[in-house]
């Protein structure tokens, strides 16, 4: 019993950012109908920038986060002009696959600049130590992990409902022509989904870093929110972040349970196995939005 | 004041679809454009609003002015910010969103004050009470004449000067289309809102505009007054389905050939 509890704690923990990196998918997907793969680079870019800032330069925390920030809007902003707004209208085919160039450019800048050597924030950003509640150990740098993916989600998700902005994002979710008809720039959008999904994708880097330390194996942890994706159905935050937290603890699981039985890192397959059988059964994903349809 | 002269269309550059349309719409005027499907109503319609550009197709010759610019060509968000907008035919709407979602989304392009939005909703309320029960509805599981409401209500949130209005009897019950019909005379009285009116429905479209252009194979072929388009023989046998008496034609003495005009446009 205390073994499991554990465990769906730590499953939670690497759940939220395997959300957090799910929904930077699915913002750029639900507006532009385009498969982001790139957003895997952003992951070890972020974590490299971050670090970079906060212990190369040792500057104060808050500002390495706004430089990161920057650096992640900057770079959306050139992935969307530069490889994605001459695709607009093209076979949907061909601007994912230039994603996935992107996605090794990214990988490759990094591996130019920092040398994929793996580097730590230390502590210099979130505190360690360990929480004992009860029974229960829980490490400070994933509780702090998980709130700060909550709120970031949460924000995100307000920002939609609550904004001018938001409510222009949402048309252009649900229909380009309707949105452009009503004067909504369409262009603008996609770029404003390329910024906020770069944003978020960083933040999930600085923090993957903080747990796995800063390396360009992070952009695996890329894949697995891949799967938290699909399986949450490509157009729905909720069922993203629902789907992120399962595999997490789907995870832990394995590594707990089935890890003594299985040779290497099988468990790695884990999720993916998983959502193949979730795909059988929903092929949708969980929540994908059901199409209205009137006879 | 919105004009055209001699506008062609021409779709991926090949297929000519408006071989020279000429039109006006003066300021808060209401008027109609009739004619048989793939006459080129709808296409005119997208040649002003731009949504033309998203389907391949572009104004190849002639001119598209409103208040003196050229206006052809250009994206449709432009032209929706010079206060132009086209209800389009099929009630195209975001569904998953609330109704009222959708008529704020319509108001997104106004560049007035913030504070005008409630004032617009419930602008739009009074014209159409019917989406005031059902704002928190999903706009995808209304009726469609809810739907037809909704988009119209919409394109007011803009505050448009001119309203391009595509067949929005299309589908709708007999009665619903008098209500609409009704609706649309006093948007165009009370907010002085230029509409332009595409239909099907020609006993409608002569109604409830003040002038009228009848369209045939991508040229208007007959405009005039609504009062004189409906008294012109041709409109009325072929548009209205009268005989030449004024009454309605029964089958009994219906011709066995298929009266055929070639109209001199």
């Amino acid at each position: 019993m205390e073994d499991l509890l554990k465990s769906i704690m730590l499953g939670l923990a690497s759940g939220g950012i395997y959300a957090l990196v799910a929904v930077s998918y699915v913002i750029i997907y639900k507006s532009t109908r385009i498969f982001a793969f790139s957003q895997a680079g952003m992951l070890v870019i972020g974590a490299y920038t971050f670090w970079q800032c906060l212990v190369v330069w040792s500057l104060p925390i808050w500002i390495s986060i706004l430089i990161t920030l920057a650096i992640a809007a900057a770079i959306a902003i050139i992935i969307e002009r530069v490889s994605m707004r001459p695709l607009i209208g093209q076979p949907i085919l061909a601007p994912i696959v230039v994603t996935l160039g992107v996605m090794l450019f990214l990988r490759g800048i990094a591996l130019l600049f920092w040398h994929g050597e793996v580097e730590g924030y230390g502590e210099a950003f979130l505190p360690l130590g360990v929480w004992h509640v009860g029974f229960l150990s829980l490490p400070k740098i994933q509780v702090y992990g998980f709130i700060i993916c909550m709120l970031v989600i949460a924000l995100l998700i307000s920002f939609y409902k609550y904004t001018r902005t938001g409510l222009g994002m949402r048309v252009v979710h649900e229909d380009h022509l309707v949105a452009q008809n009503l004067g909504i720039n369409v262009k603008r959008i996609f770029q404003y989904s390329w910024i906020f999904s770069c944003a978020v994708a960083v933040i999930g880097g600085m923090l993957l870093g903080n747990i796995q330390g800063v390396g360009l194996d992070l952009d695996a942890n890329g894949l697995i929110a891949i799967a938290a994706v699909l399986f949450g159905g490509l157009e729905s935050f909720g069922g993203a972040v629902i789907a992120g937290l399962a595999i997490g603890i789907i995870q832990i699981f394995a590594i707990q349970y089935l890890g003594a039985l299985l040779p290497g890192e099988i468990t790695m397959l884990v999720p993916f196995v998983f959502l193949l059988l979730i795909l059988l059964i929903k092929p949708y994903g969980l929540f994908g939005l059901v199409r209205i349809e009137r006879l | 004041m919105l004009e055209l002269e001699n506008v062609e269309v021409k779709y991926l550059n090949t297929i000519l679809v408006l071989k020279g349309v000429n039109l006006k719409l003066d300021k808060g005027s209401l008027a109609c454009l009739l004619g048989a499907n793939g006459a080129g109503k709808s296409t005119t319609l997208k040649a002003i609003s731009g949504l033309l550009r998203t389907e391949e197709g572009a104004v190849t010759d002639g001119v598209i002015s409103y208040d003196g610019k050229n206006i052809q060509n250009r994206w449709p968000e432009d032209i929706a910010a010079l206060g132009i907008l086209q209800v389009v035919e099929g009630r195209h709407m975001a569904e998953h969103l609330t109704v009222e979602e959708n008529l704020r989304a319509g108001g997104l392009i106004y560049k007035g004050p913030r504070s005008q939005m409630g004032k617009d909703l419930e602008m739009v309320y009074s014209y159409f009470p019917r989406l005031k029960s059902l704002k928190d509805r999903t706009a995808g599981y209304c009726s469609g004449g809810e739907q037809q409401m909704m988009v119209m209500g919409r394109s007011l949130m803009g505050h448009p000067e001119v309203v391009l209005l595509d067949e929005p009897s299309l589908g709708l019950a007999p009665l619903l289309v008098q209500e609409i019909a009704g609706i649309i005379k006093k948007i165009n009285k009370t907010e002085k809102v230029a509409i332009l009116l595409v239909e099907q429905n020609a006993i409608m479209g002569l109604d409830l505009a003040t002038y009228g252009y009848v369209m045939e194979n991508g040229r208007i072929v007959l405009d005039g007054s609504a009062d004189s388009l409906r008294e012109n023989e041709d409109v009325k046998q072929f548009y209205l389905g009268l005989s030449g008496i004024g009454q309605k034609r029964s089958y009994k003495d219906v011709k066995h050939y298929k009266r055929r005009k070639r109209w001199l446009g």
